[in-house]
């Protein structure tokens, strides 16, 4: 479903992605790890078309995203949800017009239809009520919900959640992950979660991508890689004894 | 040696620059000319641009018109030619002062918005997020902009020549005693349908740099002017004093041409 192979992206002289290869299969949950600068934002846009690399090929159900344009390039990013880490919510509309709005902009679909549609995916996300206010009016939490419930409007095929939980509170945290971990199996889209949550986010994905110094480091199980020996893995979680909880993967 | 690649440097820079701008420039009216157009986005953009500037172009156009009637009266009255007062604020207001002051006003007014606005888009990634939505940023954004300057501009100048010439009559005609038949009969003489189209036209050209600039610094803000709160502020600022010399520089070209 999602093939990035052997990519490479420098920003001046500084090289931040060095010959990343990935493959992610349908369906597929995989979180991104790594520390500050390793390239995770980065190589999440790249997925997304957002940035192209200076080499290599990013293959989404085999077509290079990068070599697509207008109408193609829009149909393929019609099937794709982005949660970005600042929620990115359209300051000016409400919250219901921000969900809407990839329906009102993208579809043909009736008034009614779309504040069903609207309406169910705010309840799903815990904003029943909250659909009039602005994103100025809301709390961080209720920002990244909003704009999970508008990446979700659409049913996407492929997700792409950029740091989820960065700014919150622990209890909301867990709510927010515990939404992505619903939606997936809902509407089970392949998606790529960039996260420092060590280790709740690893309950919910099903594999752990490592980057270190713009490469992928390991692939690996949530489980296996907090249970890892190996010294790079061990640090960057914190030493040896690394982090209190060690989860297992939840049906999916 | 360093001093020369640094001029080298510099001159590339602006060079690259330049070509963006008119490419983006480009791509505007390309995106312009071809459907579908985002109506309710040209409204509100009208709304906002041409509707809301109304009352700063009514009361410029009238302080205008007023100074032009002491200084047009004064000037006149040295060689005896108080009559010809109705065509001088006539032909300067239509022909130069209109469509340069309204530019202006509307650049500090709306200009300035339009480049804030996008430029908070860009730096809180909901530029990223319309076009991850599939949808085209240019039409969305820019294209509304450039089409509702381009029907604004025209409108308010012709608001602003209205109230100039009403303000220079109020002087001229009731405080300095050029009467009504003298001031606007003369003016009806000397102010041909070219003069007025020569004020069209810069009008227009004048909506154009407005929507241009201040839409294409916004939409660059973090790759030319820098990231966050400091990088709109620049944006802002240097879409205002930008868009502001292009209009004097091309309201030259344009009198040259037209002259």
């Amino acid at each position: 479903m999602i093939q990035i192979q052997e990519i490479h992206k420098s920003f001046g002289r500084q090289k931040v992605i060095d010959g990343l290869s990935i493959s992610i299969a349908k369906g597929e949950l995989v979180a991104v790890l790594g520390s500050s600068g390793s390239g995770k934002s980065v190589l999440l846009k790249h997925v997304a078309g957002l940035l192209k690399p200076d080499r290599g090929k990013i293959l989404l159900d085999g077509q290079d995203i990068h070599g697509l344009r207008g109408k193609t390039l829009a149909s393929l990013r019609n099937r794709m949800g982005f949660l970005f880490q600042g929620g990115a919510m359209f300051d000016s509309m409400t919250v219901f017009e921000n969900v809407a709005f990839p329906l009102t902009e993208r579809t043909r679909l009736p008034g009614e239809e779309i504040r069903v549609k609207v309406m169910k995916e705010l309840e799903a996300v815990g904003l029943s009520g909250s659909e009039e206010k602005y994103p100025s009016q809301l709390s961080g939490g209720m920002i990244k919900r909003a704009a999970m419930a508008r990446a979700l409007v659409r049913d996407p095929e492929i997700m792409m959640i950029d740091e989820p939980t960065t700014g919150l509170d622990p209890a909301i945290r867990l709510a927010v992950l515990k939404l992505i971990d619903e939606s997936h199996k809902r509407l089970k889209f392949t998606g790529i979660v960039v996260t420092h949550e060590i280790p709740s986010a690893l309950a919910i994905v099903d594999h752990v991508v490592f980057l270190k110094a713009g490469k992928v480091y390991s692939k690996t199980s949530g489980a296996d890689f907090l249970s890892s020996s190996d010294p790079v893995i061990r640090e960057f979680l914190g030493g040896d004894e690394g982090p209190e909880i060690c989860p297992q993967k939840q049906g999916g | 040696m360093e001093f020369i690649s640094d001029i080298g440097a510099f001159t590339l820079t602006r060079l690259y620059r330049m070509g963006v701008m008119g490419l983006f420039l480009l791509k505007s009216f390309l995106y312009s000319l071809s459907p579908p157009i985002k109506i309710r986005r040209v409204i509100k953009q009208i709304h906002f641009i041409g509707f809301q500037s109304t009352l700063v172009i009514i009361l410029t156009g009238s302080f205008s018109g007023m100074v032009l009637g002491f200084q047009g009266y004064y000037s006149l009255s040295r060689f005896g030619s108080e009559a010809f007062l109705g065509p001088m604020v006539g032909l300067s207001l239509i022909k130069e002062l209109g469509p340069v002051i309204s530019a202006l006003m509307v650049t500090g007014r709306a200009g300035s918005a339009i480049a804030a606005e996008i430029g908070i888009m860009r730096i809180t990634e909901q530029i990223d997020a319309l076009e991850l939505m599939g949808l085209n940023a240019f039409r969305y954004l820019i294209v509304p902009n450039l089409i509702a300057a381009l029907i604004s501009l025209p409108l308010l100048t012709a608001i602003f020549d209205v109230c100039g010439i009403a303000g220079g009559y109020l002087i001229g005609g009731k405080l300095l005693g050029v009467g009504a038949g003298t001031y606007f009969g003369e003016m009806a003489s000397y102010v041909g349908m070219t003069d007025v189209l020569e004020g069209l036209y810069k009008s227009l050209s004048f909506g154009i740099i407005i929507a241009w600039v201040s839409c294409y610094k916004g939409y660059y803000t973090t790759i030319f002017t820098g990231f966050g709160a400091e990088g709109v502020s620049k944006a802002t600022t240097q879409a205002v004093v930008m868009a502001s010399v292009v209009i004097l520089v091309w309201d030259y070209f344009m009198t040259s041409a037209l002259f």
